[in-house]
């Protein structure tokens, strides 16, 4: 009798420590890829101010883009200071990155792009920055589902609650930005 | 059928196919041990040689790989086009940078090598840099990248090892039997029936054997561009992309000077353009049926 019983708590103590250390495993991957988000989204704040100074010498696009692109980039810098929740986060950048196209059209449209190499330098960079940050959050997320499968699976639901593993929450695309990454698409490839 | 459970299923063959060689290898082994019930200390040596030799290849494949396709590395400012596309799909994969290889030639085409993903090499060749729009490179590099992910780059060198040891086995044991096997013969004379039957079954494995392995390592390799392809696919979230990228590059016409036998398999698409024999003894499975399964997602 005393066998089975040790049995019995050999299989739950094992059943719990693999689904732990799963647990576990998981959460640094979306540690991770969350500080690769963050990373990217620094090195926009850092090119953004040299981006408003540019345009506002070179072309003449609409002020009130620029100033709003300098408001939400301190906005975003002061919510990444205190708390810096995914979805808070998203809101925001979001926003950025709508803008980061909006300007891009703008630029694009305008006919001496050409004369300002400073711009068009800068431009790239942003595009680049752009491209990162939508694949840093497509990794992101990725990582975020699959841990937030194990975390509602049995038997790891029973355990995970009570050893503090919540779900993560995810790095959205607003659903507009959505539309326009498809737009883009196109585009590029007809342009070659 | 959707990308997830291709992912799934190309693996589970991977398995069996890895399990097959196996036993293969063990199998002759043991048969070659069995005729040479004397010489095993001299298959014993025959073993350690080429485990020294997989050893070696283990590590430096990848350097003679790049030395006899003759490709050059480049950083950033040679390319930064090429160089942020991959840095792009590396941030979207977790992968670290792999080292960039160009191979100055006009035909489109791209492999992976390295032993994991933190010895990974890229090689493109400047056909494909040209030829290639935005999105079709990004399907390439994402193909060859999921083939670091999957660890196929490691996949296909221990393979190549696997045939060459059982290559080099096979070797021996028929040039053993050349200078031994005369003597041998004439002195069991008529009596020997059973021995006479166990050495014909094993020159004929000896001889089959390599041929039996090389057309394993091809149903691998063949398996493992699936694979890449689904991979790519849920990268770049456009299979499109990688679709009309290997449609280009297979109607190019121009053949790739740097490729050979030897490295063939490495190649997103078969750089060597010969229809013969096609399905056995391809390195990759037909680009069309791949198109097809990509158009399909």
């Amino acid at each position: 009798m005393l066998i089975i019983i040790l049995v019995i708590i050999a299989v739950i103590v094992v059943l719990i420590y693999t689904t732990y250390n799963g647990l576990v495993t998981a959460k640094v991957r979306v540690d991770q890829s969350w500080k690769d988000i963050d990373i990217q989204l620094k090195k926009r704040y850092d090119l953004l101010p040299d981006l408003v100074e540019t345009a506002k010498k070179a072309t003449a696009l609409d002020e009130k883009i620029l100033t709003e692109v300098t408001r939400l980039r301190s906005e975003g810098m002061k919510v990444a200071a205190t708390e810096s929740t995914p979805a808070k986060r998203s809101q925001i950048e979001g926003q950025i990155s709508s803008m980061m196209r909006d300007i891009k059209i703008q630029v694009e449209a305008y006919p001496d792009i050409k004369s300002h190499g400073e711009l068009q330098s800068l431009m790239d960079s942003v595009s680049d920055i752009e491209d990162k940050i939508a694949y840093a959050r497509q990794f992101y997320n990725a990582n975020t589902g699959e841990y937030n499968t194990k975390v509602r699976v049995f038997p790891a639901v029973l355990i995970a609650g009570m050893l503090g593993f919540k779900s993560a929450e995810y790095f959205e695309a607003p659903e507009e930005e959505r539309k326009d990454v498809k737009v883009d698409f196109s585009e590029t490839s007809n342009k070659g | 059928m959707t990308i997830y459970t291709q992912i799934d299923a190309n693996k589970r063959k991977t398995r069996l196919i890895m399990a097959l060689f196996i036993i293969f290898i063990s199998l002759i082994g043991y048969i070659f041990g069995r005729i040479y019930g004397s010489g095993l200390s001299g298959f014993g040596v025959a073993l350690i040689i080429s485990g020294v030799m997989s050893f070696f290849s283990y590590y430096y494949s990848d350097k003679v790989v790049l030395l006899l396709s003759s490709a050059k590395q480049i950083h950033e400012k040679d390319n930064p086009h090429f160089f942020h596309t991959v840095e792009n799909l590396c941030i979207g994969s977790g992968l670290p940078m792999p080292k960039i290889y160009i191979i100055e030639d006009t035909a489109p085409n791209a492999f992976a090598t390295g032993r994991d993903p933190e010895h990974a090499v890229l090689v493109a060749t400047t056909g494909l840099l040209q030829k290639l729009e935005k999105l079709e490179l990004e399907g390439v590099v994402a193909h060859e990248l999921s083939h670091i992910k999957n660890y196929d780059i490691r996949l296909m060198s221990i393979v190549v090892i696997l045939v060459g040891v059982i290559s080099l086995l096979a070797d021996w044991f028929i040039r053993s039997f050349w200078w031994s096997g005369g003597r041998r013969r004439e002195r069991r004379g008529r009596g020997g029936n059973i021995g006479f039957i166990l050495l014909a079954v094993g020159i004929v494995l000896a001889i089959l054997s390599p041929v039996i392995a090389t057309l394993l390592k091809l149903a691998i390799s063949r398996n493992r561009e699936y694979l890449a392809d689904a991979s790519a696919a849920l990268l770049t979230r456009y299979p499109d992309g990688l679709a009309s990228a290997l449609e280009k590059i297979a109607t190019d016409k121009e053949p790739l000077e740097a490729a050979n036998a030897g490295t063939a398999h490495l190649y997103i698409v078969n750089p060597l353009k010969s229809d013969i024999m096609h399905n056995l003894f391809s390195t990759h499975p037909p680009v069309g049926e791949r198109i097809q399964r990509l158009r399909a997602m």
